[in-house]
């Protein structure tokens, strides 16, 4: 009787033996990569990998971590905002699978140690990141991906430091959610509470069709504030601004601009009577034909609210309080402010800096004084060839792509310095390293820095064309990809940008691939 | 197949002249008699067959001088047989080597691989028994095509020379039963294509042992017999081939003056496993 089992089992090891299992099947569907503090994340949509690429000095470490399974895919990954961590999120992989539920994984940017998985319940297709760092904010954007069917309102709130994620649907007025913002939240990794009525509130704001919806992340009811702005008027909300609460003006205000029309939304943010919340007090403030970006400034007893206005070429100044205004003319196109601090016979003064893409002037208008100035002129910088992009570098410095030129324009001295390159400057082929300049733009087969203390430009030849440019702060490198699926790349050291002292890796999405 | 064709023919047909042999010629009679012509040893008197009655007949017809005896054919000069004591082969062979690692599925779609080669190998019989103790010398190669990923293109093409041991036993002349023992040198190349070429170039160790059967045309199935000194037969052998690790770390190609450029190590490949062969040689003995 023994003969059968042991007949059964050589065929089972024979069988087990020959079956036709290989390892290398399915193409590599890799996500562009992201950039963490430390190196370059891929995801292997294909093999449900995330491929963690570490650069140290001459070496690469490669680093692989698991990812769902047969049954879901990554619809797409982020970096948090302080590089420590690589968010992604993994949903059914076709319309058959049922009984998969969505995940958002946060894996460490170094790639080991386990994943924090958390069930959000829907195929999200986009993230916020706080800047204090804290959370996430999973939401439909634009782009709602291929569901059949989903509650465009839906949106998850993600706990960074923890693993709670908490689905929440806005109880708003019919709009459809486009965009998340964290108005309170205006330095980098610092937790920033909005007080109102001497209470904390870390405020998120949903941005939707003609109204705003407020909702008090700490709050464990996760209460909301659903402000209409006008429907009828076609606000369409695009950006909000906070004033914290101060003398001049004791509540904090959210500010609201819309895309289209010549109103700012202002909502006072008010505690509840009854003190378990807050409430906003809506009011609409006319600026003018159309207001295109906003700040706001305090002078002297007046607090203002500065917006410029493309169709008229003018700074529109709004006291709040009354919202009774002036206007200064700016001479020149204008739809983009920023303020700065400026000297003026000795003492610090507010500078308003107004420009516009594709413009040929930077104005800029002191506002010391401003309430008593009236008849005001703004000064005037030409850029010859007008601007593409701006960048700020400090308070003093803002770096203008121009066509093939870069412009360096020192407001104290009042001085453009222009610099000829090769290619457009391009924004995402950038990055600013103290006084230093790097660039490496896609397509093109150089990098360069430009030491912007001397104006000193240095260029290397790569032996690749740039597919990506991205700056690691842990390292300090910069590395730059190569298109090639197998994983190519360059480091180059920003301080000294050499080929002797740069290093090329070839293969590493392949590091270790026979040994699985 | 020619060389088959060829041996087959030579083995086949009457043995060649060589320095030590006489080859038989077939003698005719001489168109007249010539007591010259007769063979320096006086034949011996022939008998005459019985007359039919036709000659009785030609009894009364015209004497006649009788023909002479025609001279006898010489006598083929004896062939001493040659007892086997040392065998030299060259083989030609064919055969397949399966892997186990699954390292190997990233240069072929399935764990075999075919593979052939050519050995030269000599062995001598021990005493006056069966057995015989030799070795030799082979080479070998095998290539093959594959995919990583379905995004590029592998190949790897090994060359293996080895040096073996090897007995031998004649369980009937005609059959031997064989075991060897070899080691040698593995001669890797790898290339891996993407939109780059990269090559790599390893060597690993290797160690085989092999048991099979030979099988081979017996001297009493030639045409000299004993005296031959040229056979050929199949053979054929199974076992295992060990081969030490390769680290596939392919160097990409690069312009002239590249930057300082690192590869990555796509891992190790261990070339290990069940091989088998199909040989076809002659052997002199």
């Amino acid at each position: 009787m023994k003969r059968p089992s042991i007949l059964r089992h050589g065929l089972l090891i024979l069988l087990a033996a020959c079956e036709y299992n290989d390892p290398y099947a399915g193409a590599l569907d890799l996500l562009p990569p992201v950039t963490t503090r430390d190196g370059l994340v891929w995801v292997d949509r294909g093999h449900d990998e995330v491929v963690f690429v570490l650069p140290k000095a001459d070496a690469l470490t490669v680093r692989r971590a698991a990812i769902g399974d047969e049954h879901t895919i990554v619809a797409w990954s982020a970096v948090t905002r302080d590089g420590d961590s690589v968010l992604a999120l993994t949903v059914p992989a076709t319309a058959k699978e049922e009984d998969v539920d969505e995940q958002l994984h946060r894996l460490a940017a170094d790639g080991e140690g386990e994943a924090v998985v958390y069930d959000v319940h829907a195929p999200f297709s986009s993230v916020a990141l706080s800047p204090d760092h804290r959370r996430a904010v999973l939401f439909f954007g634009e782009d709602a991906g291929s569901e059949q069917l989903h509650n465009a309102n839906q949106v998850s709130i993600v706990d960074l430091k923890g693993d709670r994620a908490v689905n929440v649907t806005l109880n708003g007025f019919g709009g459809a959610l486009r965009s998340v913002e964290f108005p309170g939240q205006l330095v980098e990794g610092e937790p920033a509470p909005i007080a109102i009525a001497g209470k904390a509130h870390d405020i998120v704001a949903f941005l939707a069709a003609s109204e705003v919806v407020l909702l008090d992340m700490d709050d464990a009811a996760l209460d909301q504030v659903a402000i209409p702005l006008g429907m009828d008027i076609g606000f369409a909300p695009t950006t909000t601004l906070l004033r914290p609460g101060n003398p001049l003006f004791a509540d904090p205000v959210l500010f609201v601009r819309s895309g289209q029309g010549a109103e700012v939304g202002m909502l006072t943010l008010l505690a509840e009577a009854d003190g378990s919340g807050f409430t906003a007090q809506i009011s609409l403030i006319s600026v003018g034909q159309s207001g295109s970006d906003f700040v706001y400034h305090d002078s002297g007893e007046v607090p203002y609210l500065i917006t410029t206005d493309p169709v008229a070429g003018e700074l529109v100044f709004t006291d709040i309080r009354t919202q009774g205004g002036f206007s200064v003319a700016l001479s020149a196109p204008a739809s983009q402010l920023f303020l700065r601090d400026a000297e003026d016979g000795g003492a610090t003064v507010r500078q308003v800096v107004a420009w516009a893409p594709g413009g040929t002037t930077i104005s800029t208008l002191d506002l010391g004084g401003i309430e008593d100035s009236l008849g005001r002129k703004p000064k005037h910088l030409s850029i010859e060839t007008g601007v593409d992009a701006l960048v700020r570098l400090d308070n003093d410095r803002v770096l203008i792509g121009s066509s093939s030129r870069l412009y360096v324009v020192d407001f104290p001295s009042e001085q453009v310095t222009p610099l000829s390159s090769q290619t457009p400057y391009d924004p995402q082929g950038s990055a600013l390293v103290g006084d230093r300049l790097l660039l490496g733009t896609v397509g093109q087969q150089w990098v360069s820095t430009v030491d912007l203390q001397t104006l000193n430009p240095e260029s290397m030849l790569l032996d690749g064309i740039i597919a990506s440019f991205h700056y690691l702060p842990g390292p300090k490198r910069i590395v730059v990809t190569h298109a090639d699926a197998i994983g190519h790349l360059t480091v180059v050291d920003p301080a000294d940008p050499a080929r002797s002292t740069s290093r090329v890796h070839w293969g590493f999405l392949l590091d270790g691939a026979l040994d699985r | 197949m020619s060389i088959l064709t060829l041996l087959t023919v030579h083995l086949l047909s009457p043995p060649i002249t060589s320095d030590r042999e006489v080859a038989p010629v077939e003698i005719e009679a001489p168109a007249e008699a010539s007591p010259e012509a007769a063979p320096v040893a006086s034949p011996q008197p022939q008998e005459q067959p019985a007359a039919s009655d036709a000659t009785l007949y030609w009894r009364d017809a015209p004497a006649v001088a009788p023909p002479p005896a025609p001279p006898p054919a010489p006598k083929p000069q004896a062939r001493p047989d040659r007892p086997i004591r040392w065998r030299v082969d060259i083989m030609g062979s064919l055969g397949g080597a399966v892997f186990r690692d699954a390292a190997w599925r990233a240069f072929d779609y399935n764990r075999s691989v075919l593979q052939y080669g050519v050995t030269v190998r000599g062995d001598t019989r021990l005493g006056s028994g069966r057995v015989f103790l030799g070795g030799g010398a082979s080479f070998r190669r095998f290539a093959s095509r594959g995919d990583l990923y379905d995004n590029f293109s592998t190949d790897i093409l090994a060359r293996e020379p080895v040096g073996f041991i090897r007995v031998s036993v004649a369980a009937l002349e005609g059959v031997d039963a064989f075991a060897q023992a070899g080691g040698g040198v593995s001669i890797v190349d790898v290339h891996v294509y993407s939109s780059s070429t990269a090559s790599q170039r390893a060597f690993a160790g290797l160690a085989e042992g092999l048991a099979g059967v030979a099988l081979y045309l017996p001297k009493r199935w030639l045409a000299r017999r004993g005296a031959s000194r040229l056979t050929g037969g199949l053979e054929l052998g199974a076992g295992y081939t060990w081969r030490g690790k390769v680290d596939v770390r392919p160097q990409v190609s690069t312009d002239d003056e590249p930057i300082p450029t690192s590869s990555a190590g796509l891992g190790d490949l261990a070339l290990r496993g069940f091989t088998w062969r199909l040989g076809v040689f002659i052997r002199f003995q």
